[in-house]
């Protein structure tokens, strides 16, 4: 009991971790940095330290920084030597503690070869007391008390502040869930603030891309019926960029509609080896550009003008990185898994192939690919239809093997009593 | 055999926005019909309630700035004269949400539409010169 300041009288052990836990559960743990920053101050005065540190590792250094510091001539001190900041390649009593997870207790820090020199000589510590901190199961750093007095600390110390740690860590457990829970709503109503800009911005430019269609049709229909042949291709040209303007809004608002779950389709029986059929050849440019290979007839139950817009999307992209002279191959079946039977059209081309950091993301929003004209919004929407019908839309690629799309719709099984559908 | 009377095909267009009510009215026109044309909703009623020659068609708008689209047609519908004329419901939302707006005895174009598409729909109902037997009451 001798090495009790003056200053407390003669608290027990007891009265001690209580005014310190009360002092703990006192700190609003909101924000990690100002708690910590508390906490470490709380536990300097209460232990009498001249310094306390909460390190937190950084993996992206391999460093322990002290994120929390109490304010005293040793802490500030710390700072302006930078060993708030301990490289792990340094070693260090602090950063054995961080790996081995042993706590350390010393009071004669001076004779502790292990021990930085810096911590040694120009801090002059003598007495420390270094426990592992733990967040949420994890080793996250460590918390430090120090004395310039030797012998100042005890083992019952050790336990002590190996109790404050668990508290720490589930302060910072609580502040880094809290900081993630906020980022994530600010992050969510973003995304909601531009979803509905978008679908302002594509409702409002109906209007004047109606009108501006409507015009440029009724100039193609002046110039043809008076034989003006340059204004005929001018009206022409206009009318396909006006067609591409209103595909991309219609993309926007599709996209907007996905993300508020208000997309709809309207589905029909449908012979999809017909469709895809008719599809590749409103496509075909020349006769073995898409190599198409279908049963006679597959029938379900999906939105035909939505599987267009896939298929399109498919087969425009696999020819657009197909090497010349080289086909693209489309194909129609069907699988029986044990999720079910489905109806599969795989569209292949022997491109080079999606590179591997675009792979993940080629499903997402506004991914444009080297030479894609457009938002990019094509193979997103595209998903978005298959998942709507209760199917999928998967890819499969490596670099120099081109890639094989697979849409895969659910079978329409039907039972003898229902017959046959038309 | 009731006497016809020969004249263009008469049709109401209830539309607030300038540039497309100005299409579709310059449109129509240039093929031989007798267009008149309503920028808001209370126009549309104005005119129902004035008791002029109710047209052949009605070719409607469903956003309009001062009333739904809704309450014009209801206003239609309330008019003996006028509740058996065909109405034409223009609209820019998506045919799934307009579904759920979609009034008894009209039919529906989606915005933006060509206007060729239009005249077909139209010409299914009035023709440009369309015949009409004389009302003998």
């Amino acid at each position: 009991m001798h090495n009790l300041p003056f200053a407390l009288g003669n608290p027990s052990r007891h009265a001690q971790l209580l005014t310190t836990l009360e002092g703990l559960l006192e700190i609003q743990a909101t924000e990690a940095k100002p708690a910590l920053n508390q906490a470490a101050q709380l536990v300097s005065e209460t232990l009498r330290a001249d310094k306390a540190d909460v390190f937190l590792y950084q993996p992206e250094v391999d460093t322990l920084v002290a994120m929390g510091t109490s304010d005293t001539p040793m802490g500030r001190k710390q700072l302006s030597l930078g060993l708030d900041r301990l490289q792990v390649s340094n070693g260090g009593q602090t950063v054995n503690v961080f790996q081995s997870g042993e706590s350390y207790l010393s009071g004669h820090v001076e004779a502790d070869q292990d021990e930085l020199r810096g911590v040694r000589e120009a801090l002059g510590v003598r007495s420390a007391v270094v426990v592992p901190l733990n967040v949420d199961g994890i080793r996250r750093g460590a918390i430090q008390i120090d004395s310039a007095e030797a012998e100042h600390f005890s083992p019952e110390d050790v336990h002590f502040l190996e109790a404050v740690a668990h508290w720490v860590g589930m302060v910072l457990h609580r502040a880094e869930l809290v900081e993630r829970l906020t980022e994530e709503a600010a992050q969510r109503s973003r995304q909601v603030a531009a979803d509905q800009l978008i679908t302002i911005l594509a409702h409002d430019l109906r209007a004047p891309l109606t009108a501006l269609k409507g015009r440029i049709v009724m100039l193609q229909m002046r110039a043809q019926r008076d034989g003006q042949q340059a204004y005929l291709q001018d009206t022409m040209a206009m009318r396909r960029s006006a067609e591409r303007l209103e595909r991309m809004i219609t993309d926007l608002m599709d996209t907007a509609r996905l993300e508020q779950g208000l997309f709809t389709l309207t589905p029909t029986v449908v012979d999809l080896a017909a469709l895809t059929r008719e599809t590749a050849a409103t496509l075909q440019t020349s006769d073995d550009e898409i190599v198409v290979r279908t049963p006679d007839e597959l029938v379900v139950e999906a939105d035909p003008d939505r599987i267009r817009q896939v298929l399109e999307n498919l087969l425009t992209n696999a020819r657009r990185h197909s090497p010349d002279g080289v086909a693209v191959i489309l194909e129609v079946g069907t699988e029986t898994r044990a999720d079910g039977s489905w109806a599969i059209v795989t569209v292949r081309n022997y491109g080079p192939g999606i590179a591997p950091d675009i792979l993940p993301r080629i499903f997402e929003r506004f991914m444009t690919g080297r030479g894609t004209k457009g938002l990019g919004l094509g193979l997103y929407l595209a998903r978005g239809i298959a998942r709507a019908h209760g199917g999928m839309l998967t890819v499969d690629s490596s670099p120099g093997e081109g890639a094989t799309f697979r849409l895969a719709l659910p079978l329409r099984r039907l039972s003898p009593a229902e017959g046959t559908a038309e | 055999m009731e006497p016809t009377e020969q004249r263009a095909g008469r049709i109401l267009v209830v539309e607030d926005d300038i540039e497309v009510g100005a299409m579709v009215v310059d449109h129509l026109r240039g093929s031989g019909y007798d267009v008149s044309w309503e920028t808001t909703g209370q126009g549309g009623l104005r005119v129902i309630q004035e008791g002029g020659l109710a047209p052949d068609l009605i070719i409607l708008d469903l956003l309009l700035p001062d009333i739904p689209g809704e309450d014009v047609y209801a206003g239609v519908d309330a008019h003996p004269d006028w509740a058996p004329i065909p109405v034409i419901v223009m609209s820019g939302l998506p045919t799934g949400a307009a579904r759920g707006r979609l009034l008894p005895r009209s039919v529906y174009i989606q915005k933006p539409f060509d206007p060729p598409q239009l005249l077909a729909l139209v010409a299914q109902y009035v023709g440009p010169s369309a015949g009409r037997p004389v009302s003998g009451a």
